[in-house]
């Protein structure tokens, strides 16, 4: 009984630590500080998918232009269940920064798309050269505005 | 990031400002910060209307000041499409950013806006661009400030003290967008 006691007291600790680490990570984490998913790159005209959840509100992923011209940057989002929000998408967030060089520093860019039943979407444009970098953020609105995260599913997807 | 750290580096300026910067204007400031004055000002959510509708290719010039930081146009395309709105101020000015934020006009002037897309400018060249697709028959509202406004923590008063341009311009012939 003794020993049965001493696990349980052991799993509510891990539990709890496990709750703490959470929560701080989920306070820490936010626009200025978005989670860098560094495996999932945007190299050239690609596509990245992903969760945006309470955990990680704020996908980030490095965007490289592989050529001189414009780069559009499509963001869509979708509800994890299609009932959640009563069956509305949240309004997705995308915000764009470039990584500052020789000719170009300071630059964002913000969109937060339209909305259409349970998906949404949106999109920025901007001038590139080969080899730039930006920081593509993809969150919602919800997470900027009320404080409170929610679940869904995006998808990134520059155009060169 | 560096832009993170430029944007920390700009915070810490406009703190700078706020303490050493403007000590000449300390009576001003007085008045300023009353409670009235504070609501006067205008803001993101509140711009100060210049009744101005911008014509696509026709640049206009204004100012903005410590009583008048956010400025508001309007668009109405005849043509969907592809369009650059951009904003243009002094290279290296001290407190003027260039910032830029399109709005689509919310008939029931619910908030937060239907849509919005918005753009800091570069600090080489003080050049904001947004590039976007715009619907004929839509409204737009056109809205000019500083990033420095927009990060403003003094209370009564705009940092953004200066010049600036902004137009409605029609893609050229060297911008094709990746379908």
């Amino acid at each position: 009984m003794v020993r049965k006691s001493w696990r349980y007291g052991v799993a509510i600790a891990v539990l709890s630590a496990a709750t703490s680490w959470a929560l701080m990570a989920a306070a820490a984490e936010n626009l200025d500080n978005p989670t860098v998913l560094a495996a999932k790159p945007l190299n050239g005209a690609s596509t990245v998918s992903g969760k945006i959840s309470p955990q990680v509100g704020f996908p980030a992923h490095i965007y490289t232009a592989s050529k001189d011209g414009m780069a559009r940057v499509i963001i869509e989002t979708s509800n994890v269940k299609a009932s959640d929000n009563g069956g509305i998408a949240w309004r997705p967030y995308m915000r764009a920064l470039s990584v500052s060089n020789a000719e170009r520093n300071g630059e964002a860019w913000s969109t937060n798309g339209y909305r259409d039943g349970a998906k949404a979407s949106g999109e920025l444009v901007f001038r590139v050269r080969k080899g730039e970098k930006f920081t593509v953020i993809a969150t919602l609105g919800q997470h900027l505005e009320a404080g409170a995260r929610a679940n869904a599913n995006y998808t990134l997807t520059v155009k060169e | 990031m560096n832009t993170r750290i430029f944007f920390l580096a700009a915070a810490l300026s406009i703190s700078s400002f706020g303490s050493f910067g403007c000590a000449a204007d300390q009576a001003e400031d007085d008045v300023d910060n009353s409670e009235d004055a504070v609501a006067a000002l205008d803001n993101i959510g509140a711009p100060t209307d210049t009744k101005v509708t911008l014509v696509a290719g026709r640049w206009h010039d204004n100012t903005l000041t410590p009583r008048e930081g956010w400025h508001a146009y309007h668009f109405a395309p005849v043509e969907s499409g592809y369009v650059r709105f951009v904003m243009k101020a002094e290279i290296g000015h001290a407190n003027m950013w260039s910032y830029l934020r399109i709005e689509l006009e919310d008939p029931a002037k619910v908030k937060p806006w239907l849509h919005n897309t918005a753009a800091v400018g570069n600090t080489r060249t003080n050049l904001c661009e947004i590039i976007m697709k715009v619907e004929a028959g839509q409204k737009y509202d056109v809205i000019t400030t500083s990033q420095f406004n927009l990060t403003n923590v003094t209370p009564g008063r705009h940092k953004s003290d200066g010049k600036y341009t902004v137009a409605v311009l029609p893609l050229d012939s060297t911008i094709q967008i990746p379908e």
